[in-house]
């Protein structure tokens, strides 16, 4: 259940971010999740979901992607991507070796996969009257 | 009409908890103390092998613990009863601990004198891996009661820590476990990894072996 105190601080810094800038609403929040980060989606969908009601967020549309995994070879000096392992042929569910794919050493490093980040939000701001400062 | 636009923020909440940790183990290096995270699945025996560790070393090193427990209790007054200094951390219904709540207990605790900390996680093996608290070395128990296969089947947690044990070798057999199995998948993610037993002393000297390294590195 580490989703919800995910879900805490991602709604925490949509709605900071939006009233800083003087929003009225977010329509739209986007987010990377890394590869390896041990974030399930459904449930901090479903936990953003509600810590927005009756907040400027509510209702929101939640769009994320993956960003890959990649690790540094301590031993050869490999960067790049994790290879994956297919453990299911009939689900094709796959995990990531973390075991350098050049030369096979376990001596790695994740260096990024990670993440969990709030790339950007698409706010709606308030009507402005003829004359007022622009918002931006 | 309305005026909709974008707002970057590129804001890594998984980050800033790191960003937290960071303080902590700030903190902990002016006062000169060195931090253990011990995770590990639940009834693994990591209580077990923290009290260990302070009864064999009370003697030469200071020592406090910070216990980490959805109820952090029970624990608490099992190292209490060691002389040791213990803040429990209650996390409720959370899995984990985090940088914050650490930050917390380390407001709460008077580190003069001391040298070492425990800080025991919750037993779990997914949800503390995503967490840094700002320790200094990360150590990873499971023992051979959780079947074989408990190894492979958490490879991320593995990836992130230092040394893995593989405790209660004594009852292998019973429960139908190769623990050099264990061991070997463990390796795929560690640098160290080693069998312990705390009934039969099995690799508890090189358990406190490591525990003695890291507090006396300057």
């Amino acid at each position: 259940m580490h989703e919800f105190s995910l879900a805490q601080s991602v709604v925490e810094t949509v709605l900071q971010a939006a009233a800083r800038h003087g929003a009225a609403a977010v329509e739209e929040v986007n987010l990377e999740v890394g590869e390896v980060a041990l974030v399930n989606m459904e449930q901090l969908e479903w936990h953003i979901r509600v810590l927005t009601q009756s907040t400027m967020a509510e209702g929101a549309r939640l769009n994320w992607k993956t960003a890959p995994a990649r690790i540094l070879c301590l031993e050869c000096g490999y960067q790049g991507a994790v290879g994956h392992k297919e453990l299911d042929s009939t689900s094709h569910f796959e995990i990531p070796i973390f075991e350098c794919p050049a030369c096979e050493s376990p001596s790695t490093k994740i260096t990024s996969g990670r993440e969990l980040r709030v790339v950007d939000i698409h706010a709606r701001f308030p009507e402005q009257a003829p004359g007022e400062a622009d918002h931006a | 009409m309305h005026d909709v636009s974008k707002i970057y923020l590129g804001h890594d909440v998984i980050e800033a908890n790191r960003a937290l940790g960071n303080q902590n183990r700030a903190w902990l290096e002016q006062r000169g103390v060195k931090a253990i995270n011990v995770m590990g699945a639940i009834g693994s025996g990591k209580t077990s092998l923290i009290e260990l560790a302070i009864e064999r070393l009370k003697g030469e090193l200071g020592i406090a613990v910070m216990a980490g427990d959805v109820i952090a209790e029970f624990d608490s007054e099992r190292f209490r009863r060691h002389g040791v200094k213990v803040i429990p951390l209650n996390t409720g219904k959370e899995c984990h601990l985090d940088a914050h709540l650490v930050q917390h207990g380390l407001e709460q605790l008077d580190l003069e004198g001391v040298e070492l900390l425990f800080v025991e996680n919750v037993g779990n093996l997914i949800c503390p891996s995503d967490f840094y608290l700002g320790e200094h070395l990360r150590v990873i128990v499971v023992s051979v009661t959780e079947g074989d296969d408990i190894v492979a089947k958490h490879p991320v947690i593995f990836k992130d820590a230092d040394v893995a044990i593989v405790n209660k070798v004594d009852l292998a057999e019973l429960v139908s476990a190769d623990p050099e199995k264990m061991v070997r998948d463990a390796l795929a993610g560690v640098g160290t990894a080693f069998k312990t037993s705390v009934r039969t002393g099995e690799g508890i000297e090189q358990w406190i072996g490591l525990v003695r390294k890291l507090a006396g590195s300057a």
